[in-house]
């Protein structure tokens, strides 16, 4: 359909208000909430998505593809039964305890967003035991935590051991990231998977759909 | 005595490749219109929120030896141990771009304005990296004024965190240094607040006294050299 391809279009150039008015017209002209979702927004993403990877174009342009995703995402929201989207899942997601660093653990939230996830972000400096009860309580699919310092890396141990406790046989998958985050430290404690960066994470996130 | 240095804004604007190399753009990368308008906005926005200071403060080599050893977590030899004996005289620093930058990137991502708050992000980042040459520039001119310069003579700086000085090393810097006084406060986790801040020793030593072989323990582990263009720029 020509306008969500427009929606798509104007989202790749970063164009939120653009994005914004078209999602509206898209709405009024009777096109299925669900169907604008995924075949003019995530559609659009996909796209950054790939051009990204493939260096055609740079953080700054993803940033604001993903504005104005948002933007788009604001109009629909309320359409969808109490305000649900369809999602790929639920995310908690957070730095652990003990660090302040917000920019990687947010540009990761906004990537997840960005590809169809829920994200529940308990923002930084997330006490280990927030991380599992808001997951237990959420009915998350997943906990994803975040750590720049080597001083606060234990924290995401201490999350997976207070999660094997609370759940012995927890379904939620546990994904770890950050600088000084490495594939052998996430196997190490016991995380389900590593990301390295927020793009490298979405792929991760989606690649526990398949099972 | 201590010295605090409120830090012209202008003096320490980061170059744009550099900035948006810190934003994944490699250095040789010709930035689009679009890019281009952004990185004016954020610079305005930075012009507007940054307050950058420093303080340092002169440290005896056998006061800083003390102080070096920290928490006893530093790597079993390290660049730092070995060139601070060798040292002219050494001073502790802090600097920071203060918190209302950090204030400034969250509210920007609140409101969704990703890119303006991740270029935000990266500006403050390099910046507080110029702010912390810029104290080092400061206390080579002090030397130089003072008359305890000389030929050959460099000042470099190095900081907890780096080169096998471990990060714990932070507790015994701040009470020796105590950066609170330009708003500087550091957690349990050794993270200081504002976000943007950066300590370290400033080494003041004949230039041949610099250089080292890149055969320590860190060395191995590490993912930028940054110590090889330092020490080229001598
Ligand atoms: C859930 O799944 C996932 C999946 C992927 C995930 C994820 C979760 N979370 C993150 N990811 C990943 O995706 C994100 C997006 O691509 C990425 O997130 P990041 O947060 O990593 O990336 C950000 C978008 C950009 N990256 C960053 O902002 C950090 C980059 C590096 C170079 C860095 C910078 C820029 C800075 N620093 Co400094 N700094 C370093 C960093 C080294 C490095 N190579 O990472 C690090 C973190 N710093 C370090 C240090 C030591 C320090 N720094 C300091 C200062 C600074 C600057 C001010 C100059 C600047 C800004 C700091 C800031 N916090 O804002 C000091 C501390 C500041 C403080 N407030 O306490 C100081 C203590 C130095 C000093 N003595 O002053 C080191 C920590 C070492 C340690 N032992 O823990 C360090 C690793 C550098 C090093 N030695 O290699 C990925 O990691």
């Amino acid at each position: 359909m020509k306008i969500l391809e427009e929606i798509s279009k104007y989202l790749q150039s970063g164009d939120d208000t653009k994005v914004r008015e078209l999602t509206q017209t898209a709405v009024e002209v009777k096109i299925p909430p669900g169907e604008i979702l995924d075949d003019g927004l995530i559609a659009g993403m996909n796209i950054i998505g790939i051009r990204f990877k493939a260096h055609e174009i740079f953080l700054p342009d993803v940033l604001l593809a993903a504005r104005a995703m948002y933007a788009g995402m604001d109009v629909l929201k309320p359409l969808f039964i109490q305000g649900q989207m369809p999602t790929l899942g639920k995310v908690v997601i957070g730095t652990v305890q003990g660090d302040l660093h917000d920019i990687g653990k947010n540009l990761v939230a906004i990537m997840l967003k960005g590809a169809g996830f829920e994200v529940i972000d308990l923002g930084h400096d997330v006490p280990s035991e927030k991380f599992v009860e808001t997951a237990c309580l959420q009915k998350a699919g997943y906990i994803g935590l975040s750590s720049l310092l080597t001083t606060t890396m234990p924290a995401m141990k201490e999350v997976i051991r207070l999660l094997k406790e609370k759940q012995p046989d927890s379904a939620i998958r546990v994904i770890v990231g950050g600088a000084p985050i490495t594939k052998e430290y996430a196997t190490e404690i016991g995380a389900d998977a590593y990301g390295f960066d927020a793009m490298n994470a979405v792929d991760v996130f989606k690649s526990f759909l398949s099972e | 005595m201590d010295e605090i240095i409120h830090i012209d804004i202008e003096k320490i604007i980061p170059r744009m490749d550099n900035v948006l190399e810190q934003q994944g753009m490699a250095k040789k990368t010709v930035p689009s219109e679009k890019i281009r308008e952004l990185y004016m906005r954020v610079l305005a926005i930075y012009r507007q929120c940054a307050r950058p200071m420093g303080i340092w403060l002169e440290v005896t080599p056998e006061d800083f030896g003390r102080l070096y050893e920290g928490e006893e977590m530093n790597d079993r030899s390290t660049p730092v141990a070995d060139i601070f004996p060798r040292a002219e005289s050494l001073a502790l620093f802090a600097v920071t771009l203060g918190q209302a930058v950090t204030d400034r990137i969250n509210e920007l991502m609140v409101v969704n304005d990703f890119a303006t708050g991740s270029m935000l992000d990266s500006m403050a980042s390099e910046s507080a990296e110029s702010a912390a040459d810029y104290i080092q520039s400061c206390y080579f001119k002090k030397m130089f004024k003072a008359g305890s310069y000389y030929p050959d003579m460099r000042v470099l700086r190095y900081s907890p965190g780096y080169c096998g000085w471990h990060i714990s090393g932070q507790k015994k810097l701040f009470a020796y240094l105590h950066p609170e006084t330009i708003g500087l406060s550091c957690n349990s986790s050794f993270l200081m607040s504002p976000l943007k801040s950066i300590t370290g020793v400033l080494i003041a030593a004949i230039k041949e006294n610099h250089y080292f072989e890149m055969e320590y323990d860190c060395c191995r582990t590490c993912k930028t050299f940054s110590c090889r263009e330092r020490l080229k720029n001598l």
